[in-house]
């Protein structure tokens, strides 16, 4: 493990008992997951992405190997990390302040969530929205708030879980704009879930590619191109490829340049 | 927009017009009846009959004075049971292995007619104040316990996992996320729980009071005093009908923020 690992996951196994058969979801996954850094996991529909995060978060138990978060093992879930689902659940009676009010610590002073609240309002782009119930906003506003609700909690460790992957285009590329200018401004380490591959290549440090049955690492892509990135240069576009390449290797004979 | 709701209205009016057709003509084909006697006005006397009968029950105070007795049981046995309802249906709602072991007897219990139960209450308590309002407790617990176990099972589970993750304590999850997800429901069974704690209110004292409103139906009969008797009943219904009116303007009053979220 390095020493500056924030998250270790090391050789885990998760099977799933569904009637009398046991389903192997995911085996001998192991990765670090530097402090600051952006790390996209990406794979096809059911390899056990979602339940990775949910291992992480102690939603659902571990059935062999460890995840360390901060060099502790994960027993229970942790001040230290916190999740973005892929819906926004929020509280349908209560508005977007209290919303992100009502998940912080008891140990911090009315005064100071209400200014915690504000901050991340803000940082999100609702000002003016407050006190707006979750009825009464959009689906993307809707998904902010749950995003400055979860930042306002200040984990050093973010999962996101396709939190982008119910929006239509415009909101998305604005949402990832934000997301990584948030990433940049908090210095938190995130790890997003993803199906999209250019929003992976477009966040991320590291692109992990998760193969099905059992799920497992296939491969580790650093990505290294600077900030701002352009979804149309030439390296963008080779890493899509080899993003590519190393998700639909398996699954047929047909070329590649087929699925681009 | 005026325009639509001064619509509205006349609609309205003319829907209220409409319902009170029928019964305009049937009161007034029963009052035609008994005065030509093709109706026996001994048995089922005139609606102006009635009407004196109600002034005259109402002037002497001796509707005033069994009603006030009603109530007084229903509030008492409505407030038992909606302790003893809330209380066990969140139980039920929470911990599965809660609901399995009560589930089986109440599927039993609450089948039976409250009536049915009226002479084992009495032979275990005896005629009495216990007696009527345990019959009352009865008659209202059962939809305040069912409705609330239900509501409480149809929280979203997703917002108490996100709760676990958040580590929100659990006394925080019961009342702050549970209990508003599980209100209008628990709002529903309150409301059934006090139309039945009204109709049982009756039947026990009918059956084992020497006071209230049921008892007077029962008294009035013995004397053979139809009108008084149809005035009473008359009085009962309507009296149940309102209060059911009522609480669910306040009951949709009291979820109103609440409901303006739901999906
Ligand atoms: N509670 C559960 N019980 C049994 N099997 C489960 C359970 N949760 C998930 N699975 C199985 O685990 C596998 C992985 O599910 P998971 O939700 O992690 O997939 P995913 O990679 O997130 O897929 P998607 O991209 O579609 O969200 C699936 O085959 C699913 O059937
Ligand atoms: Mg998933």
């Amino acid at each position: 493990m390095s020493d500056n690992a924030i998250l270790s996951v090391r050789q885990l196994k998760k099977d799933f008992k569904i009637g009398q058969n046991t389903v192997e979801v995911l085996d001998g996954i192991s990765f670090d997951v530097r402090r600051g850094e952006f790390i996209s996991i990406v794979g096809e529909s059911g390899c056990g992405k979602s339940t990775l995060l949910k291992m992480i978060t102690a939603l659902e138990n571990v059935t062999a190997g460890e995840i360390l978060i901060d060099g502790e093992a994960v027993t229970g879930p942790t001040e230290k990390c916190t999740m973005i689902f892929q819906e926004p659940r929020l509280f349908p009676w209560l508005n977007v302040e209290k919303n992100i009010t009502f998940t912080l610590s008891p140990k911090i002073s009315k005064q100071e969530k209400k200014e915690l609240a504000k901050k991340y309002i803000e940082l999100v782009g609702l000002g003016g929205f407050e006190k707006a119930l979750p009825s009464q906003l959009s689906g993307g506003m809707q998904q902010r708030v749950s995003i400055a609700r979860a930042l306002a909690t200040s984990p050093e460790l973010l999962l996101l879980d396709e939190p982008f992957g119910a929006l239509d285009a415009f909101t998305r590329i604005n949402l990832q704009d934000e997301t990584l200018k948030i990433h940049q401004k908090q210095k938190a380490t995130m790890l997003l879930v993803t199906h999209d591959i250019d929003e992976a290549i477009y966040l991320s440090d590291r692109i992990i590619v998760l193969s099905a049955k059992p799920g497992h690492i296939k491969a580790d892509i650093k990505v290294s191109l600077p900030r701002p990135r352009k979804r149309s240069d030439l390296e963008f576009l080779q890493i899509r490829r080899q993003v590519m390449l190393e998700l639909f290797e398996n699954s047929s004979g047909q070329d590649i340049e087929y699925y681009i | 927009m005026n325009n639509t709701e001064s619509r509205g209205a006349a609609v309205r009016i003319k829907n209220f017009i409409l319902a009170l057709i029928l019964p305009a003509a049937l009161l007034f084909l029963w009052e035609r009846g008994v005065k030509n006697g093709s109706i026996n006005g001994n048995v089922i006397p005139a609606p102006s009959k009635l009407l004196d009968t109600f002034i005259k029950l109402v002037k002497n105070g001796k509707l005033a004075e069994g009603l006030t007795i009603s109530f007084q049981r229903v509030i008492e046995g409505f407030l038992i049971a909606a302790v003893i309802g809330i209380v066990l249906g969140f139980l039920m709602g929470l911990f599965a292995s809660f609901n399995r072991l009560l589930s089986s007897v109440v599927n039993i219990l609450r089948p039976i007619p409250v009536v049915a139960l009226i002479p084992i209450i009495i032979i275990i308590l005896g005629v009495g104040e216990p007696a009527n309002v345990s019959i009352i407790v009865i008659g209202a617990l059962w939809p305040i316990l069912l409705n609330t176990t239900a509501g409480v099972m149809s929280t979203d589970k997703k917002l108490l996992e996100l709760a676990y993750v958040y580590r929100l304590s659990k006394p925080k999850q019961y009342f702050q996320i549970v209990l508003p997800s599980a209100l209008y429901s628990i709002l529903t069974g309150l409301r059934l729980g006090v139309s039945g704690a009204w109709m049982s209110v009756v039947a026990a004292e009918m059956i084992g009071a020497t006071s209230g409103i049921g008892y007077l139906i029962m008294f009035s009969k013995s004397l053979a005093q139809a009108a008084n008797m149809y005035v009473l009943v008359l009085v009962v219904g309507i009296i149940g009908y309102l209060i059911d009116k009522i609480l669910l303007i306040l009951q949709n009053k009291i979820s109103g923020r609440f409901v303006s979220g739901r999906r």
